[in-house]
């Protein structure tokens, strides 16, 4: 096997998967109990609800549907109440649409007869689809059939001298080889616009990366967010401001072009339209980001960490790397490399690099990062208030 | 160089030329000595702490800054002085602030400066 190789799930519909779940997705938080219910009844099930209320609110639907349809899951079992906007049918109809052979069914309990018996159709229905999946066995493919989520989050000064440049060499690498590179966080670009511009694929990209992160501005003034958008622990960690986060953020970016800004409103979720570098507009926060890059396709997720964030995801294995010397003495368990060994001088940022594209290489194979082996299947989603979007864009 | 500390001296770590703060790899106390160096590792500087610096990775000031100045790290602007920082003194929330996020708010210096105390 060529370290430009990977086994991974052929899908007829499009897309390599490097897992392949049976997917129990609640379209509403008034069916997460069942789900939950169902998908503890059959072993190596994902579970995943949205908490967002029952309205059918455009990022919602078009995130969830981006979730089902990721090339990880193998087969998707809706589970709805019958009272929502959010419909198991609107977002069966989504889904098919995406990935049109994905086995997929849906519960609904009011219409099934309430909690036991939805619960007992929903477990035998999934109960099926894990027995199909199970002999599905994985294919080599190139890397350029990866797309790659990158997050960071507890971060620290560590990440920006040691983490995160040992990220970027290894997204260089990815991007060379074909792949997808998804980063995001836009608040912690601020400051950072003209450097990005530097290497956006087009002056039209330049403008509207920059267009971001003044957007990102203006919602946070709106709405009377602390002027200090930084938690605690990046303080501690000797992160004194939003560009200082920043500086050392982009760094994970690497150094190849930025092919386009993803865009997700209420108007589009926009998934890469050809391999390379992508910068998603998206939020900060650690678990909503990565389902934001899942929604548009990542299979496999980096996450650094200075201060030692523990999370996982549920669609997507989450590879963990820190820079900081006593974050990893203390929480090995959790940290699948050790970027420290750059502050202690006992590895180079390149040769952490090759680690870290070699780790992801046979992640994709199916080696469980972590956070993965330890169950850890965090999901939450991200949207923004319609309210504020109008006050920002008045004129869309 | 004209004082060339101890080889052992703790040490602070200069990103890019243009920088007017270093990080300091370890907690030190006001009076320690500092090597200061470059990303490679040469020695660039040599600086005496005029505060305690209690958290490891946190900036000291590598030159006098009156309040308002441009403060620099990897060679790009990271904020504003609020308030003169001297030479050799920890550089936080207590003395530096985003140019992009509300500049134009106060600081709240105090609670940084008491947490840490």
């Amino acid at each position: 096997m060529s370290e430009h190789t990977f086994f991974g799930y052929a899908r007829p519909d499009g897309g390599v998967g490097v897992r392949n779940h049976p997917l129990v997705m609640a379209t509403c938080d008034c069916a997460y109990e069942e789900a939950k219910r169902i998908a503890a009844a059959i072993p190596g099930a994902v579970c995943v609800g949205q908490f967002h209320g029952c309205g059918a609110d455009p990022m919602i639907v078009r995130q969830l549907v981006g979730v089902a349809a990721n090339p990880n899951v193998g087969a998707v079992l809706l589970v709805g109440l019958g009272c929502e906007s959010i419909t198991a049918e609107l977002l069966g109809e989504g889904i098919r649409q995406r990935r049109p052979r994905l086995p997929l069914a849906d519960v609904v309990i009011q219409r099934d007869g309430g909690s036991l018996r939805a619960i007992e159709r929903g477990s035998r229905i999934l109960r099926d689809m894990a027995a199909e999946l199970a002999p599905q066995a994985r294919q080599p493919f190139e890397i350029a059939n990866l797309t790659v989520a990158l997050q960071c989050g507890g971060s620290d000064v560590t990440s920006a001298m040691a983490a995160n440049p040992a990220l970027g060499m290894a997204v260089d690498r990815l991007v060379d080889a074909g792949a997808t590179v998804i980063f995001s966080e836009t608040v912690e670009l601020s400051g950072t616009a003209h450097l990005l511009a530097r290497r956006a694929a087009t002056p039209a990209v330049a403008a509207r990366i920059a267009a971001i992160i003044d957007d990102e501005v203006r919602r946070r003034r709106i709405t009377g967010q602390p002027g200090r958008p930084l938690p605690q622990g990046n303080h501690d960690g000797g992160l004194t401001t939003i560009e200082e986060k920043a500086l050392g953020n982009i760094m994970k970016s690497g150094s190849r072009p930025i092919q386009d800004v993803l865009e997700h409103s209420a108007q589009r979720l926009q998934r890469p339209a050809g391999p390379g570098l992508y910068l998603m507009d998206g939020t900060a926060w650690d678990v909503p980001s990565i389902t934001q890059m899942v929604a548009v396709g990542a299979q496999v997720a980096v996450f650094t960490t200075g201060r030692g964030s523990t999370t996982g995801h549920a669609i997507v294995p989450v590879i963990k790397v820190t820079g900081n010397p006593s974050t990893y003495a203390h929480m090995a368990d959790n940290m699948d490399v050790n970027a420290a060994l750059i502050i202690s001088g006992e590895a180079s940022i390149a040769a952490v690099g090759d680690e870290i594209y070699k780790l992801v290489v046979r992640v994709a194979s199916g080696q469980m990062p972590l956070a993965e082996a330890l169950g850890f299947h965090d999901f939450q989603m991200f949207t923004r208030h319609p309210a504020v979007e109008r006050l920002i864009r008045p004129c869309d | 160089m004209p004082n060339q500390p101890h080889p052992s001296a703790p040490l602070a770590i200069r990103m890019h030329p243009a920088d007017n703060v270093a990080v300091v790899m370890s907690a030190l106390a006001a009076g320690d000595s500092l090597r200061v160096v470059t990303e490679q590792g040469d020695a660039c500087d040599r600086v005496d702490l005029a505060t305690d610096l209690p958290l490891p990775y946190h900036k000291v000031a590598l030159v006098d800054l009156p309040a308002g100045a441009e403060v620099l790290k990897y060679g790009e602007v990271i904020g504003r002085t609020t308030a003169p920082i001297a030479r050799g003194a920890w550089v936080h929330l207590h003395n530096l602030a985003s140019a992009v996020y509300w500049a134009d708010e106060p600081n709240d210096a105090d609670e940084a400066g008491e947490r840490h105390a």
